[in-house]
């Protein structure tokens, strides 16, 4: 399963993806097992593994404190995180076969990064490519994937023509993530709506 | 509490005032929730704040994080905490309503 996530800042859609990843990997764990209640059995199996991939970068206390904002979010649930601001296609290095189950949080950072890297600015077209082909060799790799990303086109600022290059770049990889995704999530106040797929949703914290 | 959000002039004031004819309403709740931002209260405190006075209210909230991050660090660190006031008051309310185009969705 491919699920994309989007959601504006402080939308909750980081909690809403940790929560859709875990329950992807616990019915793999259990699956594997061959028991209802992974929790109850204690198993753990090391062919079925859990990444969090990380592709925010810190430059400022304000960064870091959202890191270890999630840090502590995701803390006791499993996961290995991957430290990966660009060249996303290092993951698969990481990933051994289709059992492993990926959390990549998020694609406006990882677009941002790749665009805005070492000081140059790459073009749209480029960035755009490089992504789609990254993404895809990830996606084959992986048994289920949970993809956040952010609505940043919806103000009214008029803005340069970078950053403009950069609302379209991000724009054209969530529309293709969008297309080949089984669910595509908008969180809203904490509240996942269903854009694409069941009209079903297991997100059961409350 | 019923909570009502949706973008800038997407017709949450409207909507509210045909469907929840007779309730009390408390349109643009982010003007007030400013105040207690620029107080330097917390977000957690301030939804607290919200629930008690507005509990029983139809409660009108502009959704304001879906564009590029601000360069200015107090609109950037706003727009967050009021998202997060959002979560909270959404938890509470027994009803949330999205507004896009005039069109509202129970989504909750």
């Amino acid at each position: 399963m491919i699920v994309l996530v989007i959601g504006g800042s402080g939308s909750g859609k980081s909690e809403y993806a940790e929560e859709r990843i875990c329950n992807f990997y616990k019915n793999i764990l259990c699956k594997e097992a061959k028991v209802w209640d992974i929790e109850a059995s204690n198993i753990k199996t090391k062919s079925n593994r859990l990444f969090y991939i990380a592709t925010m970068q810190s430059f400022s206390p304000e960064e870091d404190a959202k890191i270890e904002r999630h840090r502590r979010l995701r803390d006791g649930k499993n996961f290995e995180t991957i430290e990966q601001p660009f060249d996303l296609e290092k993951v698969t290095e990481k990933l051994l076969n289709k059992s492993d189950c990926i959390l990549l949080e998020c694609m406006s950072n990882l677009v941002a990064n790749e665009m805005f890297r070492d000081g140059l600015i790459v073009s749209e077209d480029i960035v755009v490519r490089k992504i789609k082909e990254a993404l895809s060799e990830v996606l084959q790799k992986t048994a289920d994937a949970v993809i956040v990303t952010n609505n940043i086109a919806e103000d009214m600022e008029n803005y340069d023509d970078t950053t403009n290059a950069y609302i379209r770049a991000l724009g054209k990889i969530n529309a293709c993530i969008a297309g080949k995704a089984d669910e595509v999530i908008e969180v809203v106040a904490g509240i996942p709506i269903i854009i694409k797929g069941e009209k079903r949703c297991p997100f059961s914290k409350e | 509490m019923k909570l009502i959000i949706g973008g800038k002039a997407s017709g949450k004031t409207e909507f509210a005032n045909k469907e929840y004819e007779g309730y009390k309403i408390a349109d643009n709740i982010n003007d007030l929730a400013r105040n207690l931002f620029d107080n330097g209260m917390s977000y957690e405190k301030a939804s607290e704040h919200i629930i008690k006075n507005y509990g029983e209210y139809v409660v009108i909230t502009d959704e304001v994080g879906n564009g590029i991050v601000p360069i200015d660090k107090t609109e950037r660190d706003f727009r967050e905490w009021i998202g997060r006031i959002q979560v909270l008051l959404a938890k509470e309310a027994d009803e949330v309503i999205r507004l896009i185009c005039g069109i509202g969705q129970r989504i909750k």
